[in-house]
């Protein structure tokens, strides 16, 4: 037995404890209900007609054809919509001249202009999928196209073309955070300097599930109703509301069960307000659907900066003071959170290490691309990814050995809880311990022996580290409701929303501790701001550490009330009684009331409600420490050896925990070494597909080891740290890591940027070869 | 996808009368449908050969191989007298996607599609093999005429492929990252000292052979023996994954690791 060893029957539940999930054989055996599942007798059926160029303006001439083709009911233009505001950023940052950036909203339908290849020109709906889809195709434009912005970089030249005429070189908005003139003056005298530019690669989500909604509208409640996969319906509601011109109270979301969000799935996108319009002007539903190939095009895209790091160090390599320069690219809008994300990486910018001084220069810069937002992890994984670059560079250039390095720098475990330069306060972590037990689980002593076992195979091998930590589960809460059932079950409404991650497992962990009642008898429920009045939704890796203890709350109110209730009926005290499988009992004595006798004996229902209130965030912190072979041949590289150590304060169910860490991780080795947003020059997207577009796959994927090697978090009732994005944040910098030391050693390449694919690190191993030569 | 109507064949005369102008035969449909559904492709008729009987199955006689069209890639691969006879076929026909794509995939469809990534027409040219059709019998030297181009006319239908096996044989191929199709996969035969070299996915113009190398090996089946041969990048193909110098470098990587592997 180990500790992902499934419990026995019988055996008492609760937090700690490896409980399997109780949402796996719904879903394994194809009996999820998801969106698409959601049917309607009488439901129409949606197409949006996008826009096949990045940058153009256009007319629509004659709708007539398109209106009046077979099953055809609605074809809607800008000009249908008028007054309808379109959705907009709810993320407005102070820039450094103390003014708000002005917000271009994302239109629902484009009136006039394009400005990326999918922006949305027209929304069709027809009785079949195909029919509106051939309408759509019928529509005439008339496109003038333009010079396009598409590099990230490029956007900010002179010459580059406007997305914006009122927005000079494309700036979207422009900050700095931290201490800039002292970072300066560390510059102007520093001993040591290590720069280095990093990209950080544009990554399409690409969910299992596709996005989609069904849209009713209800003539007698005088409302809407979305059914729609989200991360939070009372977020998407609230985001949707003003595009309808209604109050909250007219529009009802529903989510069912959600394939996959990584945060792409928090916003709201213009398809749904356009379907809930058209269901109310047609009597009828609207169903709408993202295929694929849409979602290459239309969903939220992830990363996509361009950074430069300076650091000062003294003669010994300790850190002095970290300048960044950043670019952030917009895309074509501000999307929901977008000017967010990069400014959320900055509050850990100087992560696991004491550096007195950090300035962090921002620009967002819009282009001529699908708009960017978050994207699991949102702005950590960027910030830690150039951080524990740089920190490997500094090594380099200081002869120093990677642990060496962060064992000078790190933050000494005497000196949490520590305030960081951005005014966060880390309360607890063991950087140097969690990194020694994770080089002496990964046998980083043993390196030597293995590399050379490589190169009998014409492999070269290498070996990386990263010592991250990320702020997450941000201040605030996660109220529980919960509520005795006649049937002596318990329901668990909260407004957190699954996306996979396994919501229900967890908290019904919580509640069966709490009641001492199995796990069949408690059914959580989210997604349905008919049911729920409020909540915050999934993101930022908050749903356990705040929601899991305000169940926990929520449970004990629960069974204080169920054993009032029982004490009169028993005529017994409170303190006389427990709870025991599913009934609560007269210590010492067979006397007992089922939950369902309670239920039944109560006038009126038992009803608790459970809140933490957490004031500081909680900083998961760790070491992963990876081996990659490099193929000399042919450039391919293939992750071999994965080994992590990690602080998630502590641990509600290591199964949960290790499928979010694995998880993660899988993604941050797409992102090295496979995936990657390509566009030309003219703003098409290259990579539109699988057939292009380079996703994991289970055998470019190693064994993992993980363990956690927890200090409870203080800020946290029950000491949890967030796990939803950690894997994501470690493990970017360890592979990259791992890999240009495979190729510092055997070529003396320093240079290397994602993704690694087999074509790009043959052509480094030639350029470096050619010039040896 | 467009609307289209499906007709299933129940012969090669059946299926022959059915296609029309318009018509496309169904084989596998693992490159027609994927193309269908992304409304690039709008036949008025399907007609499925995958019924026909007369169209499937391996048969071996000694060292004479034939293959019906409508063989599907986890059959070719899963043939005890194949294995025997040509294992380098076999085992290339285990490696073509993945097991959904194996077990609908035909080579038929393959060959008749002349994608240049895919992984049979390597094959086809390194083994000599002949093509059948409906009408006439055709070298494979003579069938993979271009990039999805081949000799078949309009409506002719491949039956079967047929090859004497050879000595020895071996297939390796890089897959590209993304669609894990072949960017530069080599098909190395030995008969009887006189090697075919056979190469899918680099060659703008589809498969080819590489004559090169096949002067350079035969007499001196070894992977030093490709050292001073020089693969032409200019006949390459290029695109995100892979540009012509990569290519025409795998190319030569595969090839020297194929003979290795003889």
């Amino acid at each position: 037995m180990n500790a992902h060893t499934p419990l026995q029957f019988g055996k008492k539940i609760g937090m700690g404890q490896a409980v399997t999930r109780t949402e796996d054989a719904q879903f394994i055996t194809g009996a999820g209900r998801y969106t698409d599942d959601v049917k309607r007798d009488n439901a129409l059926h949606a197409a949006v007609l996008r826009s096949p160029y990045a940058h153009a303006k256009f007319t629509i001439g004659d709708l007539d054809v398109a209106r009046g083709m077979a099953g055809v009911h609605l074809v809607m233009t800008a000009s249908d919509i008028e007054g309808h505001p379109g959705i907009t950023c709810q993320a407005v940052q102070q820039q450094i001249d103390g003014t708000k950036h002005p917000v271009k909203d994302i239109p629902l339908l484009c009136a006039d202009t394009v400005r990326h290849v999918g922006d949305a020109v027209a929304f069709v709906v027809a009785e079949s999928i195909a029919q509106a889809q051939e309408a759509a195709e019928a529509i005439e434009v008339d496109y003038e196209m333009l010079d396009p912005a598409i590099d990230t970089e490029g956007a900010l030249a002179d010459d580059a073309p406007p997305v914006y005429e009122d927005r000079p070189n494309n700036i979207a908005f422009e900050t700095e955070h931290g201490n800039s003139d002292k970072t300066a003056e560390i510059f102007a005298n520093a001993p040591k300097v290590t720069e280095l530019k990093l990209i950080n690669n544009r990554l399409v989500c690409n969910y299992m599930e596709m996005r989609g909604c069904v849209a009713e509208w209800s003539d007698e409640e005088d409302r809407y109703t979305l059914t729609v996969g989200s991360q939070g319906v009372h977020g998407m509601r609230d985001a949707i509301t003003p595009c309808l011109k209604v109050d909250k109270a007219q529009l009802r979301v529903i989510t069912p069960d959600v394939g996959g969000g990584f945060g792409t799935k928090v916003f709201a996108y213009r398809e749904y307000p356009l379907a809930l319009l058209a269901a109310k002007a047609l009597g009828r539903p609207v169903k709408w659907r993202c295929d694929r190939s849409e979602h290459f095009v239309a969903d939220a895209h992830g990363r996509d900066n361009v950074v430069t790091m300076r650091m000062a160090m003294d003669e010994n390599g300790r850190f002095l003071a970290l300048d960044v320069d950043l670019i952030a690219a917009m895309g074509a809008y501000l999307h929901q959170f977008a000017p967010y994300i990069p400014t959320l990486g900055t509050t850990i910018a100087t992560g696991v290490y004491d550096i007195p001084a950090c300035r962090f220069h921002i620009r967002g810069v819009y282009t001529h691309t699908t708009p960017t937002d978050a994207y699991r992890g949102a702005g950590r994984p960027e910030a830690i990814y150039a951080l524990e670059r740089l920190v490997d560079q500094c090594a380099r250039d200081m002869s120093m050995k990677p642990d060496e390095i962060r064992r000078l720098n790190a933050i000494p475990d005497s000196a949490f809880p520590y305030k960081t330069v951005f005014g966060r306060t880390y309360d607890t972590g063991e950087v140097t311990a969690h990194m020694d037990q994770c080089m002496k689980v990964a046998d980083w002593d043993g390196f030597d022996t293995r590399a050379e076992e490589s190169r009998k195979s014409g492999k070269l091998r290498g070996i990386g580290m990263s010592t991250y930590i990320e702020a997450c589960a941000f201040a605030g809460s996660e109220p529980a409701k919960l509520e005795l059932k006649d049937d002596g079950t318990v329901q668990l409404l909260i407004g957190t929303q699954s996306n996979g991650q396994g919501h229900k497992t967890a908290y019904a962990q919580f509640v069966a501790e709490a009641l001492d009642l199995d796990m069949g008898s408690i059914e959580v429920r989210q997604g349905d701001t008919d049911e729920l009045e409020s909540g915050g939704g999934t993101g930022g890796s908050r749903s356990i550490p705040l929601g899991g203890v305000s169940v926990q709350r929520g449970s004990q109110a629960l069974a204080e009330m169920i054993k009032e209730a029982a004490a009169e009926k028993l005529e017994a005290s409170v303190g006389d009684l427990e709870l025991s499988e599913g009934s609560v009992r007269i210590v010492g004595t067979d006397r007992k009331l089922t939950f369902a006798d309670v239920a039944a004996a109560t006038s009126e229902t038992l009803k608790a409600t459970g809140e933490f209130k957490q004031a500081e965030a909680t900083y998961p912190n760790g070491t992963h420490i990876c081996e990659v072979e490099v193929d000399e041949a042919t450039g391919e590289t293939q992750v071999v050896k994965y080994t992590i150590v990690d602080d998630f304060g502590a641990t509600v169910n290591p199964i949960l925990l290790a499928g979010q860490v694995h998880g993660g991780v899988v993604q941050s080795i797409g992102q090295c070494i496979m995936e990657e947003t390509v566009y030309d020059d003219d703003g098409q997207l290259i990579s539109a597909s699988f057939m292009d577009y380079r996703m994991p796959r289970a055998e470019d994927i190693p064994d993992f080891h993980f363990e956690t090697r927890n200090v409870p978090s203080t800020t946290n009732a029950l000491g949890i740290k967030g796990a939803g994005e950690a894997g994501t944040i470690g493990a970017t910098p360890c592979v990259m890591n791992a890999i240009v030391d495979a190729v510092y050693r055997s070529h003396g390449i320093e240079h290397v940027d994602m993704p690694v694919t087999p074509q790009s690190m043959w052509q480094l191993m030639s350029q470096a070869a050619k010039k040896a030569a | 996808m467009y609307e289209t109507s499906y007709h299933r064949a129940d012969s090669v005369a059946d299926a022959a009368s059915k296609i029309g102008d318009e018509g496309k035969y169904l084989a596998g449909g693992m490159t027609l449908l994927p193309t269908m559904k992304q409304r690039l492709a709008a036949p008025d008729t399907l007609v499925d050969l995958t019924h026909i009987g007369d169209l499937k199955g391996v048969s071996v006689n000694g060292k004479e191989v034939r293959i019906g069209a409508m063989t599907t890639h986890a059959e070719v691969n899963g043939d005890a007298a194949l294995q025997s006879a040509c294992p380098s076929l076999a085992k290339l026909a285990g490696g073509i996607g993945d097991p959904a794509v194996r077990h609908r995939g035909t080579i038929g469809g393959s060959i008749a599609n002349h994608d240049p990534a895919a992984d049979y027409p390597a094959a086809m040219l390194a083994l000599n093999a002949t093509i059948h059709t409906d009408s006439r019998e055709i070298s494979a030297d003579d069938f993979f005429s271009g990039m999805f181009e081949t000799a078949l006319n309009e409506g002719e239908i491949v039956t079967a492929i047929s090859f004497t096996a050879p000595d020895k044989g071996a297939y390796e191929k890089f897959r590209n990252p993304a669609s894990r199709y072949a960017m530069a996969g080599v098909f190395v035969a030995d008969h009887g000292g006189d090697v075919r070299v056979g190469v899918s996915g680099a060659y703008s113009n589809g498969a080819s052979r590489n004559s090169e190398m096949e002067t350079a090996l035969s007499g001196n089946l070894s992977a030093d023996a490709l050292d001073g041969v020089a693969v032409d990048a200019g006949d390459m193909l290029s695109d995100i994954h892979g540009s012509s110098d990569y290519r025409a470098h795998l190319v030569k990587v595969m090839a020297k690791r194929a003979v290795a592997a003889m």
